[in-house]
């Protein structure tokens, strides 16, 4: 361990990790006088229990609670500590930095009032300063000194901390919008000198300073990165999770497990009934979204993004787009990443409860869908889920489009994306499924059966825009009937001008298929050939036929 | 905290054998913090393989490994995994499934033998030595690079 080691920059980290915190004594009166109410209240909840007084139990149990909330403030209180002394110190070796390397800057500091844990605060402390100093010495060029007089070019240098949903942000960086003027005149020419001006704008990992800086970041659960921010200001920024803490979060239920969501990415939460389930949802292109009060947001199904085996083996949700499933309500908490806000959709929700926020261990530093863990009442463990990184690894699957690529075929994604083609898939009865290019499907409906009319030999259907026939894969070759439910899936197919409604079977779901190695077994009219998507031998509709075959 | 296994003074060293997937393997007892059973394992989405889940020993999260899938040994679903060994690493505790706890063998140092090359169908790597008892030979694990090797990057 690093106690062990005895060079001069892991002493000095060695001292600044040592976990003591001074604290006032008046909060110390006060977490004593709490833990004397805590022990009065816990000897009348023993009276009451062994004297079977319900009355006295409830009540000496409310006023623990209360004591217990009162007494978990009051102690975060005395782990919390401004930045604001690690900033200046990070500006004061900056200033010293410049000075000797003869450079000028304009030294801004900013968020000194953002409060940090004692542990993290003072493990950030090392990393902060070596990364300064990188910064100032790498990144800042020297003064020149020729053109001096005519304009100093004093370079704008941020060190900043603020609060972002639930993470403190440190940045230490520069406005890149502000090149100094009397370099030249207009933009152009100060683009040209971003390269002489900036030349590194990377972290060398080499060298074993940052390295070990970088490492400690990631030691108390923090990441680091060379960022430009909306604002143009480019530099280093370090995000450190509220870890070592305790945040209150929502309880949400997958598969079988429960998950955490942390309370400051939680905006709201939304139960859509079966009924209106279709009205709120909406598909485009393979991604689900959701209508909400005007906005649309974008849905992340929990369950298929992670692939959580689903709690009834029968209904193999990874397989099924959920909203189909009419049955059942679809629960929604409503996340933002301070990026992204997006609809996380879950199986279940709980309560919400106050989770102590620990950290999971170095196997599953893989698994980035999770800020770490915590232990439940029942001593189980949930996982907490990092809403940030399940919006980035989200946006990689809608790439993607199949739930079975994972992120490690990440490198083959380009390869696989320029050959293939979306697909809708669905079936027609229990044991025959297809597919369709999704380029010809206009839309889904559900519809009720009741509604379609017979007029002739043929099937129509009132619409909003009018009357489009139905028709039913049953006309093909070898194809059973479909079975009759009262309500109906129903794809809109277009092709050139004309639409036809097309009854088929959930689970409806996309894919992405490579259309070139189809198999020409079951090839005949309407049907282009076959190919394998999910275990499933599916046939591909082909869709011009398909209309010819149909109208006939 | 922990006992330095490879403390050349002392001669003897304790080896605890475990049984996994039909297969008996050693570990030097210092290794071993504690073996435990029926704690409850969270699984955890998107981890490799031979993660089992992450489960709580009084109040801390400990990562447990199927220590079958780390050997590369075949799975066997009649051998139903049920006791977890807790190893002390460097900077976190670990568990790992196994199916039985065997005996403790008090074995002399010079009585372990290098690994043979064809160590079953098992990465030799993961060996520090075999020894003898009466009825078997015994592969001993370097269970510390062991659970290195599965360490995500």
């Amino acid at each position: 361990m690093i106690q062990s080691t005895e060079s001069n920059v892991t002493e000095e980290v060695t001292e600044k990790r040592q976990p003591t915190v001074r604290v006032s004594i008046s909060l110390l009166d006060s977490l004593m006088n709490l833990a004397g109410e805590l022990v009065l209240n816990r000897n009348q909840l023993l009276q009451g229990l062994s004297s079977a007084n319900s009355q006295m139990t409830e009540l000496s149990g409310q006023r623990i609670d209360m004591i217990t909330s009162e007494l978990q403030e009051t102690i975060m209180q005395t782990r919390m500590q401004p930045v604001g002394d690690i900033l200046e110190n990070c500006s004061q070796l900056a200033m010293e930095l410049c000075t000797k390397q003869r450079k000028s800057v304009d030294l801004v500091v900013k968020g000194r009032d953002v409060e940090l844990d004692k542990s993290v605060l003072e493990a950030v402390r090392h990393p902060l300063s070596v990364f300064m100093a990188e910064f100032i010495t790498q990144w800042i060029p020297q003064t020149d000194e020729d053109r001096h007089d005519e304009m100093p070019s004093l370079h704008r240098v941020y060190v900043e901390a603020l609060n972002e949903v639930g993470q403190v942000k440190l940045f230490i960086g520069f406005d890149q919008t502000r090149i100094p003027a009397g370099r030249g005149t207009g933009q152009a020419v100060a683009f040209e000198n971003e390269g002489v001006f900036f030349p590194s704008r990377t972290l060398d990992l080499h060298n074993p300073d940052i390295k070990k800086a970088v490492k400690i970041i990631e030691e108390i659960g923090g990441n680091m990165e060379v960022k430009t921010q909306n604002t143009g200001k480019t530099g280093i920024q370090i995000k450190l999770p509220p870890t070592l803490s305790i945040i209150p979060s929502q309880i949400v239920e997958s598969g079988t497990e429960r998950f955490a969501i942390p309370q400051v990415n939680l905006n709201e939460l939304v139960r859509i009934s079966p009924n209106e389930v279709d009205d709120k949802i909406k598909r485009i292109g393979d991604a689900d979204v959701i209508q909400l009060r005007g906005d649309t947001l974008p849905l992340v199904p929990l369950a298929r993004l992670l692939e959580i085996p689903d709690k009834d083996a029968d209904t193999p949700r990874a397989a099924m787009g959920r909203h189909h499933r009419s049955d059942t309500a679809v629960h929604i908490a409503v996340v933002n990443s301070g990026v992204h806000k997006y609809g996380l959709m879950v199986d279940r929700l709980q309560d919400a409860e106050e989770i102590v926020v620990k950290p999971l261990g170095q196997h599953l530093k893989n698994c980035r869908a999770f800020g770490g863990a915590t232990i439940m009442g029942d001593g189980r463990v949930a996982l907490i889920l990092d809403i940030a990184n399940i919006a980035q690894m989200a946006d990689l699957s809608s790439e993607v489009k199949t739930g079975t690529v994972s992120a490690k075929d990440e490198e083959m994604m380009d390869d696989v994306n320029s050959t293939k083609e979306a697909v809708l898939t669905f079936r027609h009865n229990e044991k025959d499924h297809f597919a369709m290019p999704l380029e010809n499907v206009a839309r889904i409906e559900r519809i009720r059966t009741q509604d379609i009319e017979t007029i002739g030999s043929n099937k129509v259907f009132q619409h909003r825009s009018g009357t489009i026939t139905v028709y039913e894969l049953s006309r093909l070759a070898g194809m059973g009937p479909l079975p009759e439910k009262a309500l109906q899936e129903m794809i809109v197919v277009k092709n050139g001008g004309k639409e036809m409604g097309l009854l088929v079977n959930a689970p409806i779901d996309s894919a992405m298929v490579n259309l070139d190695c189809q198999e020409t077994v079951l090839q005949q009219d309407g049907i282009s050939g076959s190919v394998v998507i999910n275990g499933h031998t599916t046939m591909i509709l082909e869709i011009d036929s398909l209309f010819r075959l149909m109208e006939d | 905290m922990e006992v330095k296994a490879d403390d050349p003074r002392s001669r003897q060293i304790h080896i605890a054998t475990f049984e996994v997937n039909r297969s008996i393997f050693g570990i030097d007892i210092s290794h071993i913090q504690e073996i435990d059973r029926k704690n409850e394992i969270t699984p955890v989405p998107q981890a490799s393989e031979t993660v089992k889940g992450v489960m709580n020993l009084r109040g801390n999260i400990v990562t447990v490994l199927d220590i079958g899938k780390c050997l590369g040994l075949k799975p066997d679903p009649a051998n139903v995994q049920t006791h977890q060994i807790i190893i002390g690493m460097e900077n976190e505790v670990v568990g790992l499934m196994v199916s039985a706890i065997g005996n403790i063998y008090t074995v002399d140092r010079v009585d372990i033998e290098k690994p043979p090359a064809n160590l079953c169908s098992v990465n030799k790597s993961h060996f520090s030595g075999v020894f003898k008892t009466k009825d078997q030979i015994i592969g001993v694990l370097d269970i510390h690079c062991v659970l290195k090797n599965e360490m995500a990057d």
